[in-house]
């Protein structure tokens, strides 16, 4: 147990900085929304610490009730532990990450893929930390990577040795993916997409119409560079996609507005998705500490 | 054109900012980069052209600023094409005459085109150019003058390099003044005179003409002018034929004539040697070796020729000469016609009242050498005229329409008269031979068509020898015949010739009209283009031995030929003459130079040499020669000091070349100075908008959450 303890820190050293955490021990993600179903046995509701399957222990709080303790550790070991059990009413949580090569973009700042692992990161520990079930879906253009969410004390370890090991390559796959887990996943969970979403929105809208149809929520975390929302360049440049062989070679001064423009409007749409579909999108720049950029998401969410 | 262009260099420097432009391409930092959709979208956008097209415009006005920059230290000059033509023009006076041919180191002729290919090298674009052709007639190379451009320059060339000399004279006197009356006010006028240095070329003795020339000099100060002169002077030996001529002009058939021709020797120093040959249509027929002349000698050859075939001939001298600066003046030609007869009528009604008697008739014929043409009898080749004797009651406006001439011998009526007369004013001849008796009345009738005028019943004085004049008084003033000779006017009677008779006339009193020294008189009177030829002295044997005297054949021969000399054409003329209308009308005209001409030009002919009419009809033509001026063989220099004071000071000093090219030319250096100004404030203040329209575009994108 220590051991794994002391493995996650280690883990989430390589994702977050000491700022990031101290503002994860700060924030607390609010708790998932309860589906209420409308009859009897159409979604399974997770409620914390009050249904029949066993999930994992915790130290005993005062306050906790005595029932809930596991004697068999307190006969074993002396502590006091008490069992958590699946709490149907919560949603299962996915985080769905970019793994394309427009990911490895980074100027001025990190790659855009580290960024979202870090919020990645962040966002396992602080929901799993509120034993929220957290898994990870990483959409490359290979074989897709899912771990399906668990609030076990080994999936965050999990997950980051996961992320670890992730080297962002090829065209995007995020509307597969969606698709992959919309038919896959059994219960509703609230899938956070974090990717730069340069995919076709047209595309990218239909796969999270057909998540949302399944009773399923998402969050779009907008991942992007500064110098991608800006083109703030003042020499010509050759640029070389990440994703496949084309090249353009343009003065940034002469386009800009044209490049701005078609940004916006990019973002405006998935602005609208979101907003269509109840979903949460949240513009994250890398240029800016995630534990902070990651807090104002969580609050706003607090807000719904 | 550039007045230092030598800064044409720097316009390499044009290519910097294309260069500069291409090296910042090339160093191009390469960035991988994922919102590759986006930038395909934005280099397709309308800002994005509009930026690119400000990149372009802003290194347009770059290279532009350096462009004209650079010209501007090359200082360039510009014709005045654009802004109504250059106000300077140049009058070419190119003489092309005979004396042109003349060798030195080559023909002068090459040596004065160079000069004037030179001269007009130095004249700038938009000045206007003329040439005057002086030759054996002024003309214009061109119709109109010519401004001068890049693109006409060669065609001039051309034109000046395929000009040949041609055989004439030059009057450069005449052509001076006729360049000066074309005159121009508002153009600064140069007259630039290219002469071959010879004297006889400039008139210097035409103290009119130069005065005229000074004067217009003098009253206008756009005016100038000058010369060209040559460099090589022109010594060496030269002989010339200058003169060749026969007694006239018709001559019989197989009937000897002398022929004159006259040799120069134009040397000052050295007798020549030369070979004289004579042609006939080209056709050697004499040959004379070692002919020698004397230095500035001249030397008169005669040769007897006789022509077996009718027609016109063309008679040659050429006097061969080794070394001979001037060829083209070595041989002449004089043409003349050998018609088949020419056609004259006798009226004679003498009775035959005795045999043996020889009427006056048979007197005229056999002094004419024709005897009479009777029926049968072919008239022998040897004579120039065809005789006819008829009655004076036979003659008809026909039968004289078919002749040339009319004597009348003896006529007791003569009905025709009106057509008389117009055979007379046709250019045919007339002989009248008036006897002792009363003039009859035809003849008063005659006289008086004919238009001649009373004539004053006193004595006359017709002499062209002041010193030794000539009355002409009637014998019997009293007479009859002197009253009917009352009516000729003797003023316009011109003294031809004064025929010496070496026999003496018998029956003086016979004479009508006589000297003091009692010698007959022969009038020749001028009507229309014929004459009227009046012998005093009638033919009768009865009354004078006129007849049988020896002098009475040449005094016919020589009358006849000068009373129809107005009907037969003139065959060696002055240039200038005209050819006679009446050979050939409608068949054009072969120029000595091989062009034909139609007859409407038949004045045409100012350049020496033979003029020939083809008739189709026929397979002779018609032949005319046109004589060649003999100063065209006078080589003798004149110097640049000589030429220099027929134009004396009222001629301004030529300027200099190249202040006359200025002349003509614009300078652009201010203007190209201002465009340069202009385009690099102009980039200055493009560059700086531009730069300040990206800084406001500096702008990212405001990314607002949804919750």
């Amino acid at each position: 147990m220590d051991s794994n303890v002391t493995a996650v820190a280690g883990l989430l050293e390589h994702f977050l900085t000491a700022e990031d955490i101290r503002h994860l021990d700060k924030a607390s993600f609010p708790t998932a929304q309860r589906i209420r179903a409308s009859r009897t046995g159409a979604h399974k509701a997770r409620l914390r610490g009050g249904t029949t399957e066993f999930a994992d222990h915790r130290p005993y709080s005062p306050g906790d009730e005595v029932r809930r303790l596991d004697w068999r550790i307190v006969g074993r070991s002396e502590r006091l532990e008490v069992k958590l059990y699946e709490d149907p009413s919560t949603l299962d949580n996915i985080l769905l990450l970019d793994g394309s090569g427009s990911m490895k973009f980074a100027d001025s700042t990190r790659t855009k893929f580290s960024y979202g692992c870090s919020v990645a990161a962040f966002l396992a520990k602080l929901l799993l930390g509120q034993r929220d079930p957290v898994g990870l879906s990483i959409a490359t253009a290979s074989e897709p990577l899912i771990l399906p969410p668990k609030s076990n004390s080994m999936q965050l370890a999990q997950l980051l040795r996961t992320m670890r090991q992730v080297e962002p390559q090829g065209k995007t796959a995020v509307p597969a993916q969606i698709r992959q887990l919309a038919k896959s996943l059994r219960n509703p969970t609230r899938v956070l997409l974090i990717s730069d979403c340069f995919v076709e929105l047209e595309l990218l809208e239909a796969e999270l119409k057909m998540l949302a149809a399944r009773g399923h929520r998402f969050h779009v975390l907008h991942t992007v560079a500064p110098e991608e929302v800006s083109l703030n360049y003042r020499q010509p440049l050759r640029f070389t996609s990440l994703e496949d062989s084309l090249r353009i070679d343009a003065n940034p001064q002469e386009i800009v507005l044209g490049y701005l423009a078609a940004m916006r409007k990019h973002v405006d749409g998935l602005r609208r998705i979101c907003l269509h579909y109840g979903a949460g999108y949240e513009p994250l720049v890398t240029n800016r500490p995630v534990g902070r950029a990651l807090v104002d998401f969580i609050q706003r969410q607090g807000k719904r | 054109m550039f007045g230092a262009s030598i800064f044409l260099a720097g316009l390499a420097a044009i290519g910097l900012p294309v260069v500069i432009h291409y090296l910042a391409r090339q160093r191009t930092r390469v960035l991988p980069w994922g919102a590759m959709a986006f930038l395909q979208q934005s280099i397709s956008s309308a800002s994005s052209r509009r930026n690119r097209l400000w990149d372009k415009l802003l290194l347009l006005l770059r290279t532009l600023a350096i462009l004209f920059l650079v010209l501007t230290f090359a200082q360039p000059l510009a014709s005045r094409l654009w802004i109504g033509g250059s106000e300077l023009e140049t009058v070419f006076i190119w003489d092309i005459s005979l004396s042109t041919t003349a060798r030195g180191e080559k023909p002068v002729i090459e040596s004065m085109k160079e000069s004037l290919l030179k001269e007009m090298a130095k004249l700038p674009n938009a000045s206007r150019v003329q040439i005057l052709l002086a030759g054996s007639e002024l003309r214009w190379l061109r119709s109109e003058p010519l401004t001068l451009s890049a693109l006409n320059r060669k065609s001039v060339e051309s034109a000046i390099n395929q000009q040949q000399a041609d055989h004439g004279g030059s009057e450069l006197a005449t052509a001076i003044l006729t360049a000066l009356s074309v005159e121009d006010a508002a153009k600064t006028r140069s007259i630039v005179v290219l002469h071959d240095g010879r004297r006889e070329g400039w008139q210097s003795s035409d103290s009119t003409r130069w005065q005229a020339i000074r004067q217009c000099l003098a009253g206008n100060p756009r005016l100038s002018l000058r010369s060209v002169d040559p460099k090589a002077s022109l010594e060496a030996p030269q002989l010339s034929v200058t003169q060749v001529k026969s007694e006239r002009d018709t001559i019989a058939l197989n009937s000897p004539v002398r022929f004159r021709a006259t040799l120069k020797n134009h040397s000052k120093t050295d007798p020549v040697t030369s070979t004289v040959i004579w042609r006939i249509d080209r056709r050697e027929v004499e040959r004379s070796n070692a002919v020698s002349i004397p230095a500035g000698e001249e030397l008169k050859l005669e040769q007897v020729l006789s022509f077996a075939d009718t027609g016109c001939h063309q008679v040659e001298c050429e006097a061969q000469l080794d070394g001979d600066i001037l060829p083209a003046d070595n041989r002449l030609s004089s043409v003349v016609s050998v018609p088949e007869g020419i056609p004259i009528v006798i009226v004679d009604d003498t009775p035959r009242t005795q045999p043996g008697q020889i009427l006056p008739s048979e007197f005229l014929a056999a002094a004419l050498g024709s005897p009479l043409q009777k029926e049968g009898r072919k008239t022998p080749k040897s004579s120039l005229f065809q005789a006819r004797v008829v009655k004076s009651s036979e003659v008809t406006p026909a039968l004289l329409s078919g002749n040339v001439a009319v004597l009348i011998a003896q006529a007791d009526s003569f009905p025709a008269a009106r057509a008389l007369h117009e055979l007379v004013e046709r250019g045919g001849g007339l002989w009248l031979f008036m006897g002792w008796e009363q003039t009859p009345a035809w003849a008063d009738e005659l006289l008086k068509e004919l238009g001649l005028e009373p004539l004053a019943k006193s004595r006359r004085t017709l002499t062209k020898d002041p010193e030794h004049p000539m009355k002409i008084m009637p014998s019997d003033p009293a007479g009859a015949f002197a009253l009917g000779f009352a009516r000729l006017d003797l003023h316009r009677a011109e003294l031809q010739a004064v025929q010496q008779l070496d026999e003496r006339v018998y029956l003086d009193d016979e004479k009508l009209l006589q000297t003091e020294e009692g010698h007959p008189v022969l009038l020749s009177l001028a009507v229309g283009t014929g004459r009227v030829m009046l012998q005093t002295t009638d033919l009768n044997r009865f009354n004078t031995n006129l007849p049988i005297l020896q002098s009475f054949v040449p005094l016919m021969r020589q009358g006849m030929l000068e009373a129809i000399q107005g009907a037969l054409p003139k065959r060696n003329l002055n240039p200038g003459e005209p050819i006679p209308a009446s050979v050939s009308p409608g068949d054009p005209i072969k120029r000595p130079d091989g062009s034909l001409r139609d007859r409407s030009r038949s004045a045409d002919t100012m350049d020496p040499g033979i003029y020939q009419i083809d008739q189709p009809s026929l397979d002779k033509p018609e032949l005319f020669s046109v004589r060649r001026p003999a100063s065209e063989s006078e080589l003798a220099p004149i110097s640049p000091a000589e030429i220099a004071a027929l134009f004396e000071s009222s001629t301004s000093p030529p300027p200099a070349a190249a202040e006359e090219v200025r002349k003509g030319l614009w300078p652009l250096a201010w203007l190209f100075a201002i465009l340069a100004g202009v385009f690099f404030i102009a980039e200055a203040l493009l560059a700086h908008w531009i730069a300040r329209q990206r800084a406001s575009q500096s702008v990212s994108i405001d990314l607002k959450p949804v919750f």
